[in-house]
This record gives C-alpha cells, sequence and structure tokens, in this order.
C-alpha cells in the first residue's frame, strides 16, 4: 500500500478493484484495525482510529473464507455476535432473525450450515456481519467462493441489502462486471496504488491510464506515433504505414503514444463503411459466440490484431474465419495515452 | 485423436446421486465444456473419464475401449486441477519436464517437447523463474504446459481457470482452446462459468442434479435452449408464466398477464390451448420502442432500475400488466436516454422468444441454481 488516500461517504457502496496481489485485502484490513498503517491516517465519522483496536471501530470485516460454526443452527451462527457483545438473548435473537430476513434466509434459521448450499452459508456469513448493527460493512470477495452464475444472481441483492438497510460499504472484488454492476464508486488499485476513483460510468468511459483502459472492460491497443495535429483532431501513424484520426490533441507530433478504443465501439463490415471514421481492412481470425456477444478477432494488414465485440442478434452468421473485412471507429471513441517507458505488455500486465 | 463414449454411467455417494444414468460421447479433436450449478455432478464425470473416480455402474470407453476397469495411470489421459500443484524448488522448465523424466526420456528428448511448449504457451521467457515468481496465471499454464509435455491426447481439464482473476481468465481461455485446436487433442472442460464455455467449446453439456440436461454448440444452446434450466443456466433471461391461446401455422399465440404475445412455434413442443406454459426472452433480444403506437409483441411500462454494466445498460422494467422485464441496451459511450421513472414500451421480437411446457414442480424450483 502506497499514499492512499481517498473517501467513502455515509450511505455509499464503494468496490475496490485490483488482480490479486494488488492490495485490495490489505485495504480492507487496515480500515477494519486489524493491521496497522505505517503511514498515513485512517478516519471513521471523522474520527482518527489509528490507535483504536478493531472491535472498537463500529465497522465489520466479513473475510473471503467465512468459517460458520457447525455444531451451531443458522440462527445461533448469527446471534453470535450480539451475544458476545453482551446483547440479551431475545434481542440478539430478534436482530438475527431480521437480518435473515434481509438475506431471505429466515426459513432456514433453524438449519445447521451443511445443510445449506454454498450461497446460502455465503448469505449466512453476510447476516452474521450485519447483525450486530454496524452501519460500516467491509467485504473482502464476498461472492468469490460462488459459481459465476449465482454470482450474477447474489450481486444485485448485496446492493439492494445494503441501500435497504442504509449501510456504508467497502467491497473489494477483481470481478469488473461485479465492481461495475454494485458500485457507487469504484477505486482501481494496483500495486498499491489507487489508479483512479469514480463513478463506474466515468471508470469506464474514461480510463485515466492504460492500466484502468485494459482492466476494466475489453480494449483494442494500437501503437503509433503522432503524426499531424490541428484543434479538432491528432492524426497517428500506425504500423504499416497506416493511420487514423484520433479526438485527442494533448500529444505533440512525433510522440509516441497507444491509441485505445473498446471492443463494441470497433465495427465490422463486409464494405468500406465510408468517410467520417477510421476504416482499416482485414482479415477474420477467430470467431467467438460469448451469448449475448459475439467477438471476432481481425488481422489487420499491418498484421495487428484487433477485436470486435457486437450484439449477438445483428451479427449472427454474418463472418466466418477468413472473410475479408472492415473494421471502423470514430475518432471520438478513442482514447489516446502516452507510450508507456516499459512497453506496452508490461503496462498492461496487472500482477 | 480419442475419441470418449459413457453409457449409462452411475455413481452414489452415500445417499446423494452425483450421476444418474449418463450417457454421451465426445467426439475426436472436440473441446467439449461441461456446466452446471454446485453439486451437479460435472467435477464427478470428468473424474469418471480420468479414472480417479470408480463409477457403481456403466461403462466408459475411450477409443472404443473399455477402460472401466483401468486405473488413472493406465488411461492416457491428462488432467488440470483448479488447485495448482506446481514443484515449488523447481523452475519452470524442469516442472514441465518433470513427466517425461519419470517416463525416462533422455535430456534431449525432452528439451524439444518442453520447448515446445513453452513456445506454445509464450512462457519461454519465464522457463528459469520459480513458481513463485509467477503471476496465478503464468502457474496455471505451466500446469497444462506439464500435463501436455506428458503426451496425453486427452485432456481433462477441472475448473481450470477457477483460481485465477476474472480478467487473467478472460485471455488464458482463448490461449487454452487455441493450443488444444493446434496439437489436436481432445479436451473436456468443466467450468461454472458460462461465458468462458460459450466461448471456447465446440459443443456444452448442461448438467443438473446428475442428469445431463442438455447437449449442443454454444450458439444452439443459447439462442434455442430446449430446455428450461438451459435457458436459466447459460445467459440471462426473463421467463413469464403463460396460457397457451392457440397455434395457427408457424406462431403460438399466449396470454401473459392479460396481453397476447406471438411466439415462434416449437415443432418438438405439442401445446395445447388452456395449457400453462413459461416463455423466456433474453434481456438483450428485448428492444425499446418509441412512440405510443401499439405494435405487436409490445408492451407499455415503467422503468423501475437501472445499472451500468459498461458496455450496455441493463434496465428493470414493469409493464402495465404485472411482468417484470430486464432489458439490455447496448449504451457506448453514450449519456442514457432512459432513465427510472419513464415510461416506456418494451418490444419482444417473435423470433427471439422461447416457450417451454410448465415445468410440474413449479418455475421457481425448475430455475433454482441450489
Amino acid at each position: 500500500m502506497e499514499d492512499v488516500t481517498f473517501e467513502v461517504k455515509d450511505g455509499e457502496y464503494i468496490c475496490v478493484l485490483g488482480s490479486t496481489g494488488s492490495g485490495k485485502t490489505t485495504l480492507l484490513r487496515l480500515i477494519a484495525g486489524i493491521i496497522k498503517p505505517n503511514e498515513g491516517e485512517i478516519f471513521i465519522e471523522d474520527k482518527m482510529v489509528n490507535d483504536i483496536p478493531a472491535e472498537e471501530r463500529n465497522a465489520v470485516y466479513v473475510p473471503q473464507t467465512y468459517a460458520l460454526f457447525p455444531h451451531m443452527t443458522i440462527l445461533e451462527n448469527v446471534m453470535f455476535g450480539p451475544m458476545a457483545r453482551q446483547v440479551p438473548t431475545k434481542e440478539a435473537s430478534e436482530a438475527a432473525m431480521r437480518v435473515l430476513k434481509l438475506v431471505r434466509l429466515d426459513h432456514r434459521a433453524d438449519a445447521f450450515p451443511n445443510e445449506l448450499s454454498g450461497g446460502m452459508q455465503q448469505r449466512v456469513a453476510l447476516a452474521r456481519g450485519l447483525a450486530p448493527g454496524f452501519k460500516l460493512l467491509l467485504l473482502d470477495e464476498p461472492l468469490g467462493a460462488l459459481d459465476a452464475r449465482l454470482r450474477l444472481e447474489l450481486r444485485g441483492e448485496l446492493r439492494r441489502l445494503a441501500k435497504e438497510s442504509g449501510l456504508t460499504v467497502i467491497h473489494v472484488t477483481h470481478d469488473q462486471e461485479e465492481a461495475m454492476t454494485v458500485a457507487d464508486r469504484i477505486l482501481v488499485l494496483r500495486m498499491g496504488r489507487v489508479q483512479q476513483h469514480g463513478t463506474p460510468f466515468h471508470v469506464y468511459n474514461r480510463p485515466e491510464n492504460l492500466f484502468v483502459a485494459n482492466f476494466v472492460g475489453r480494449t483494442n491497443f494500437l501503437e503509433g506515433i503522432v503524426e499531424a495535429r490541428n484543434r479538432e483532431k491528432s492524426t497517428v501513424k500506425i504500423r504499416g504505414n497506416l493511420s487514423v484520426d484520433v479526438a485527442d490533441t494533448s500529444h505533440e507530433d512525433e510522440e509516441d503514444v497507444i491509441v485505445a478504443v473498446r471492443e463494441e465501439n470497433t465495427f465490422l463490415t463486409g464494405d468500406d463503411p465510408g468517410e467520417g471514421r477510421n476504416v482499416l481492412d482485414g482479415e477474420v481470425t477467430q470467431v467467438y459466440f460469448l451469448g449475448a456477444y459475439i467477438r471476432l478477432e481481425v488481422r489487420l494488414r499491418n498484421g495487428d490484431i484487433v477485436s470486435s465485440l457486437m450484439p449477438t442478434d445483428i451479427l449472427l452468421g454474418k463472418f466466418r474465419v477468413g472473410d475479408r473485412v472492415w473494421v471502423s471507429f470514430y475518432p471520438r471513441s478513442t482514447l489516446v495515452y502516452d507510450y508507456p517507458t516499459l512497453g506496452l505488455r508490461h503496462e498492461l500486465e496487472a500482477y | 485423436m480419442p475419441e470418449v463414449r459413457l453409457e449409462k454411467v452411475t455413481k452414489t455417494y452415500g445417499k446423494i446421486t452425483a450421476l444418474r444414468d449418463v450417457s454421451l460421447e465426445i467426439h475426436s479433436g472436440e473441446y467439449l465444456c461441461i456446466v452446471g450449478p454446485s453439486g451437479c455432478g460435472k467435477t464427478t464425470l470428468i473424474k469418471s473419464i480420468a479414472g480417479i473416480v470408480q463409477p457403481d455402474s456403466g461403462e466408459t470407453y475411450i477409443d472404443g475401449r473399455s477402460v472401466t476397469p483401468l486405473p488413472v495411470e493406465d488411461r492416457g489421459t491428462g488432467y488440470v486441477f483448479q488447485e495448482i500443484a506446481l514443484f515449488p524448488h523447481m523452475n519452470v522448465y524442469d516442472n514441465v519436464s518433470y513427466g517425461l523424466m519419470v517416463k525416462g526420456e533422455s535430456v534431449d528428448g525432452r528439451r524439444g517437447t518442453v520447448t515446445e511448449m513453452l513456445d506454445m504457451l509464450s512462457m519461454r521467457e519465464s522457463s528459469k523463474f520459480l513458481p513463485s515468481e509467477l503471476s496465478g496465471g503464468a502457474r496455471q499454464k505451466t500446469a497444462i504446459a506439464r500435463t501436455l509435455a506428458s503426451g496425453s491426447t486427452l485432456l481433462l481439464l477441472d475448473e481450470p481457470l477457477g483460481a485465477l482473476d476474472f480478467k487473467v481468465r478472460t485471455v488464458i481461455r482463448y490461449e487454452l482452446k487455441r493450443l488444444v485446436k493446434e496439437l489436436g487433442l481432445t479436451a473436456v472442460h468443466v467450468t461454472h462459468d458460462q461465458e468462458e464455455a460459450l466461448s471456447v467449446a465446440d459443443r456444452i453439456i448442461v448438467m443438473k442434479a446428475g442428469r445431463v440436461v442438455e447437449v449442443g454448440p454454444p450458439d444452439e444452446l443459447y439462442l434455442n435452449p430446449r430446455n428450461l434450466f438451459t435457458a436459466k443456466f447459460l445467459g440471462e433471461a426473463n421467463f413469464f408464466a403463460c396460457k397457451v391461446l392457440g397455434l395457427a401455422g408457424k406462431t403460438c399465440r399466449v396470454d401473459a398477464g392479460g396481453a397476447a404475445l406471438s411466439i415462434k412455434r416449437r415443432e418438438d413442443l405439442d401445446l395445447k390451448p388452456g395449457e400453462d406454459c413459461v416463455v423466456a426472452i433474453r434481456p438483450e433480444f428485448v428492444k425499446p420502442v418509441h412512440g405510443r403506437r401499439s405494435r405487436a409483441n409490445t408492451l407499455q411500462g415503467t422503468v423501475r432500475e437501472e445499472s451500468f454494466l459498461g458496455d450496455a445498460r441493463s434496465y428493470g422494467v414493469e409493464t402495465l400488466n404485472g411482468l417484470k422485464a430486464q432489458m439490455k441496451v447496448p449504451a457506448p459511450e453514450e449519456e442514457p436516454d432512459i432513465r427510472v421513472g419513464d415510461e416506456v414500451s418494451i418490444m419482444l421480437p417473435e423470433e427471439h422468444m422461447l416457450i417451454y411446457r410448465y415445468p410440474p414442480e413449479g418455475l421457481e424450483k425448475e430455475l433454482a441454481l441450489e
């Protein structure tokens, strides 16, 4: 963790997004008070908590691997927190039932953990975190142990739950889609440093650096050099003497740059689509069916590979491997970054 | 390239039946994915092909030869686990060549194979690294290379990318597919990630509660699932409980909460007027329409929820007749022109609607993932 500064507002749902080793769990454990920072200060409700032990921080940390007590019922597992804080049995049981209802497991209160599925156990762990009534919830990969399909279902519920109960949530994940759908704001971490902090819309559409552009969403990168520019646009020469227009005008002539364009903003047609956009031709090398989308890889004449992600109902059956196609994108759909000192590949690797 | 055939394979663990009369064929050179919710039996299935699990009954054939009594080591299969087990004190090169060394292959003989594997996985530059110096993705690639170097032509992949980060997974899955094709292997890949399966498989097997629900190519299973559970598990879908109104030509008319909808008729489904049925449509095929002119298969409603997905926006729409539908609209770069509270008309295109018999145990039970 290096020089991390950020703020979470009351009632806000924040996702900390990063790959393994990015420091996201460390960040959560620092806030929880499980570990201490070497430098810097942490405030909860305007109070500096650096010297306040974990159990007095009014925050609850739900670790990635939840260990439910196997010999206790679901209700007893959830009551455990309030009971440990000397809450009378009756109130503790009422609080537990209330949170079990929230996670839709009140009908399984008398079951034992091994009688429940993984998804249900995960929800019990969440209920156990909620039961003591703290308003700050720290979730470490709360859906990580679940199947992809189930995760899809539960992530919406997680957000609903947080909003209904007026909680402030910091949720750590490596899944950008999950972050995008549950968070009010996303904090992207890489090697212990904050890369970007903003709304999902902002992070997705205005990634501040190459790492974020690659980590969030699916992006094509073209290496090039600025050839000319005027007030509205620049022209970037890419490999093989091809050139593309970009909306960015902040880079100087002769500067080495990377042009980034989202795969879903990269269109494929069987003919030259005409003026107003960048048009490059090539050959389809791969077709991947992704369900709602079809993803095609195209080898351009200069050897670069560009991918296009298009809705299935538009593209189904249109192109095959070996077809000649035209790839096009608008100058306004591009983002331009400085060429990284250590090279593009190194910059994109998160890990 | 090996072919695999399973005939009525059954495996029980105490009271739990993990596999129930499973019969299937895996074609030579095929990339087959097995998907299904936790506990559906997919791991037991791949382990029974490997010989790690002995079925209670049924037969397994590899290249036409019964391997049912054969132990793991005599089946000639390569198995890659989710949990990466590399030798921590050996570098990448030595890890990959280990299998060949055990087989008694000479140093020179090993070198060619190992280098080829490392090249194919773009791992050559990392050959002197220890596992602890590698990223999760590179470690798993090393494990795959090691399995392949031993020369197995039937590759069994048990959640091979399950321990990796989302982004890494989406990159490595394509490398894995390319490798299998280039080496001319037959691959069986178990995954809980439906997008992974859709993107790499030649065919997908959908399992539920120890049974094979449906088998087919990804586009077929996604666009025309014959089974309600397949529609649910692969991708997202809206489901409406309806009643059949009538059948005319190639169209089936149903009553959806008071509104009449037309659906492409299914030849293989004999529905009678008055019968309960379920109609499904994927959120990306639901289209917003402008203007109040009433059109076929168009419902009016109010936007209740909105969520930004990056390349698309998803809306929860409640229709005037009480249906709840999710609609997904591609939204590159644009600020949305639909907001929560707006009144909208949504169109459910006839060709993208799916129809099923109403499940005897109820819709909720049929669609449950756990």
